[in-house]
């Protein structure tokens, strides 16, 4: 099974850079704020996604990113502020070029795979006739063609939410977006997953994914949108924030566990060092070449292995949000 | 295809092919037809078998030797066999004059008299005469008897059984006391009965039955006739009455439709909307609770998904009104009583019921939209279930009255309006026309102002989670939005 999608995402095309630059932005909002009673939800949310990019819409749990989505999706009205989708004032007009995998999932629990992948793709304005070879092309991408007639009731948790992500991408939308499409999976199955949505974008969707887990949008997106209390905290490529968030960690393995750290501690390059078990996690001081820093450790200590530390999406958003919180004024 | 199109059939096979839905239609007339032909067979196999003994304290003697003829069981069946052959020989003579013919009729006015004829298993009474005082008859009664049951103890007033006899039969005139002197019958009690405190009422009925028997006779001695010429004089078979149409048809009369028809098409539209708001309720609510709504959100708008799912159930309502009306044009057509119901009540049938199931059926799913558990679903839907029951209990009464102020009134109130002019439209007084073009206008203002209530309250209560609204929550939303 897992080979089969493997095998698929190898043939897929790969025709994202071209793509990314032609047209009216997938997504485009301003100034969007969003209240539910006394609680602001999203507050002020500028995004502009060009088409054809895969974007990483991550925060914490409560940060926003669902009423975000639901505005995009013109499931929620914003309180102020524009909303463009695929060029339209509203996702109303576009809905059938959109796809939409929702956080909270659901399925008609007594009606059979087959027929439910089908009532959802004419409601996606499919054409009746190709729908039930669509189906079967579908499942059988996920290796899940033996449980066409099956009623959804008797599926695995895992394996309805497979289901209900085809049942998102069924029409092949323009524009696909998915709220934390990972939560609850297992690995093998976030992993088919991952590859899928792979196959979207490489057949010209853009996608746009919502989630907490930060090392997922690391693995697949090359943009990210970090949002923190219903505001925008970082809105960057994944390569620009790689650059601009430079390492200041280097991990080292004495050759000794018991080794004297001393010698390290009087390098002006290192800020501090932690040491965890065997091993030394050291800080670089701000401005310092973490290349220079890296020779210089490790001729002042003999180490089994030594390596520069990248932030992860996950420091990047704590130093973030920290840094934002330390700049408000009290 | 409009998408709003594509959830109605989907709501309306996914409700119409189920197993619940074709065994409810399917058991639903089989229960009518049972209650129509089968109960009373049921509840004849079920009457009591009255078996016992009861003393009889008469200072004349006359009422006791009576009552003891009276209740020997050979004459029982005789006079039961001469009473049935009397009844089906008067339901056949108003028959048999072509008006109302043909083999289903016929069969009916057999079964009519069959039915008439069966009164259940024989009554075995012993009238025992006793001459002792009343004290000792009471022991007697209260008194375990494993064998024969004491059933009552019967006390003749002294000069009261005969009282008749002492009135002059063609003056009236009064010469035993008590006597009432237009009737020239005694209006004081004649006996007095003691019971035991288990004694069935049925049973009760059947001993003082037969003690008026007894008295009857008595009092019939004395003017030297017999029971039997009694019985025979006071038998007056009703004559045929016949229905004539405004194009000069005629059919026979059959008060009991009459009556019964308001009933009838009041029930059916009320099975009809409440069964299928109940199941608009019902789905909206799974569907919302199983987050399989937000999905539907992303493919259609909630004006399409709120119009769908009704005119789905709106189908399936259809279908299962439909199959009601097909049994029940079925029973007529046995019965050669189809052409009594008036095509245009249909007509109204239809009209009213559409326009009852769209209220009823916007304020169902937009509490079901509004809550994600079915409890607090109904609870919410309550007043409006009740306000239906409510105008169906008052049916009987509006359709009796039907021009009456109550009738009028409830014709014009929103919700109830379509069940009360139905009523009256089906009774022998129908409204003129403009109450019911009136009515009707109401009714789709009703429907207007139900689905702008329902689309407001659909489109907020979707995706709203946790704790319930009540009404003025709902209110609120509606106004707000």
């Amino acid at each position: 099974m897992a080979e089969r999608v493997e095998e698929l995402a190898d043939r897929a095309p790969r025709k994202t850079a071209e793509r990314a630059a032609s047209g009216p932005p997938a997504i485009l909002l301003h100034g969007v704020t969003k209240t539910f009673g006394e609680t602001q939800a999203v507050g002020d949310l500028n995004l502009e996604v060009p088409r054809g990019r895969l974007y990483g819409l991550i925060g914490p749990n409560g940060a926003g990113k669902t009423t975000a989505i639901r505005m995009i999706m013109s499931i929620l009205q914003p309180d102020c502020g524009s909303v463009s989708v695929l060029g339209h004032r509203s996702a109303l007009d576009a809905k059938d070029r959109i796809g939409y995998l929702p956080e909270e999932r659901g399925l008609y629990r007594k009606m059979r795979v087959g027929t439910f992948l089908e009532y959802m793709g004419r409601l996606k304005g499919v054409t009746a006739s190709i729908l039930p070879e669509r189906v079967g092309h579908r499942l059988e991408q996920l290796g899940l063609e033996q449980y066409l007639s099956k009623r959804c009731e008797e599926l695995s948790k895992g394996t309805q939410q497979k289901i209900q992500f085809l049942a998102a991408v069924m029409h092949d939308p323009d524009l696909l977006i998915l709220d934390e499409p990972f939560s609850g999976l297992d690995p093998v199955s976030t992993l088919q997953l991952r590859k899928l949505i792979n196959i979207e974008h490489d057949r010209g969707a853009t996608i746009v994914f919502s989630t907490h887990v930060m090392a997922h949008a690391e693995e697949l997106c090359d943009h990210v949108v970090m949002i923190h209390r219903g505001r925008k905290v970082l809105d960057d490529s994944i390569a620009d924030i790689r650059s601009r968030y430079d390492p200041r960690t280097i991990h080292l393995q004495p050759f000794r566990a018991d080794a004297d750290a001393a010698p390290l501690r009087q390098l002006l390059e290192v800020e501090d060092i932690v040491r965890n078990d065997a091993e030394l996690q050291i800080r670089l001081a701000a401005g310092t070449d973490p290349a220079a820093a890296l020779a210089r450790i490790a001729s002042a200590i003999p180490c089994s292995r030594i390596e520069l530390a990248r932030p992860t999406l996950e420091e990047i958003f704590v130093r973030t949000v920290s840094g934002a919180a330390a700049g408000r004024p009290r | 295809m409009k998408k709003f199109l594509f959830v109605a059939s989907h709501e309306f096979l996914s409700t119409v092919a189920t197993r619940g839905f074709i065994i409810g239609s399917l058991v639903t007339p089989a229960l009518m037809a049972l209650l129509m032909f089968g109960l009373p067979r049921l509840m004849g196999q079920r009457q009591l078998h009255i078996a016992g003994e009861v003393a009889v304290i008469d200072p004349t003697g006359a009422v006791a030797s009576a009552l003891q003829d009276i209740a020997d069981p050979v004459k029982i069946e005789e006079r039961r066999q001469q009473r049935a052959q009397r009844s089906a020989q008067g339901a056949y003579g108003a028959a048999g004059s072509g008006v109302a013919s043909g083999p289903g009729f016929d069969a009916a006015i057999t079964a009519m008299t069959g039915i008439s004829a069966m009164t259940g298993p024989i009554p075995r009474i012993r009238f025992i005469k006793r001459t002792d005082d009343l004290v000792r008859a009471k022991s007697w009664l209260v008194q375990p008897a494993p064998r024969v049951r004491h059933m009552a103890i019967v006390v003749v007033r002294p000069g009261t059984a005969a009282a008749a006899s002492g009135v002059d039969a063609a003056s009236g005139v009064n010469t035993a006391g008590g006597v009432d002197a237009a009737s020239g019958v005694d209006a004081a009690p004649v006996y007095d009965l003691y019971v035991p405190a288990n004694l069935d009422a049925r049973e009760e009925a059947v001993i003082r039955g037969m003690l008026r028997d007894a008295v009857v006779t008595v009092r019939a001695r004395a003017h030297g006739l017999a029971l039997d010429q009694l019985d025979a004089l006071s038998q007056v078979q009703a004559g045929r009455s016949i229905t004539v149409a405004r194009d000069g048809t005629e059919r026979p009369s059959v008060p009991l439709l009459n009556a019964l028809l308001p009933l009838g098409l009041i029930m059916l539209m009320f099975l009809g909307t409440l069964g299928s708001g109940q199941m608009l309720l019902t789905t909206m609510v799974e569907e919302k609770s199983s987050r399989i709504i937000e999905v539907l959100l992303a493919a259609v708008s909630p004006l399409e998904l709120l119009a769908g799912k009704i005119l789905g159930q709106l189908g399936a309502a259809m279908v299962g009104m439909g199959l009601y009306l097909l049994v029940a044009f079925a029973g007529l057509s046995t019965f050669a009583l189809f052409g009594l119901v008036d095509p245009a009540l249909l007509l109204y049938l239809f009209l009213m019921f559409v326009i009852s199931f769209l209220v009823f059926g916007s304020v169902m799913v937009a509490i079901g939209a509004a809550v994600e558990d079915i409890r607090d679903a109904q609870s919410l839907g309550m007043p409006f279930t009740f306000g239906l029951g409510a105008v169906v209990a008052l049916t009987i009464g509006i359709s009796l009255n039907p021009n009456s102020a109550l009738s009028t009134t409830l014709s014009f109130t929103p919700i109830l309006n379509t069940f009360a002019i139905m009523a009256r439209l089906a009774s022998t007084s129908p409204p003129p026309f403009w109450q019911v073009w009136l009515s009707i206008a109401v009714g789709i203002a009703t429907v207007i102002a139900a689905i702008w209530f329902a689309a407001k309250i659909f489109r907020i209560g979707l995706l709203m989670h946790g704790r319930p609204p009540n009404f003025a929550t709902l209110v609120r939303w509606a106004v707000s939005s």
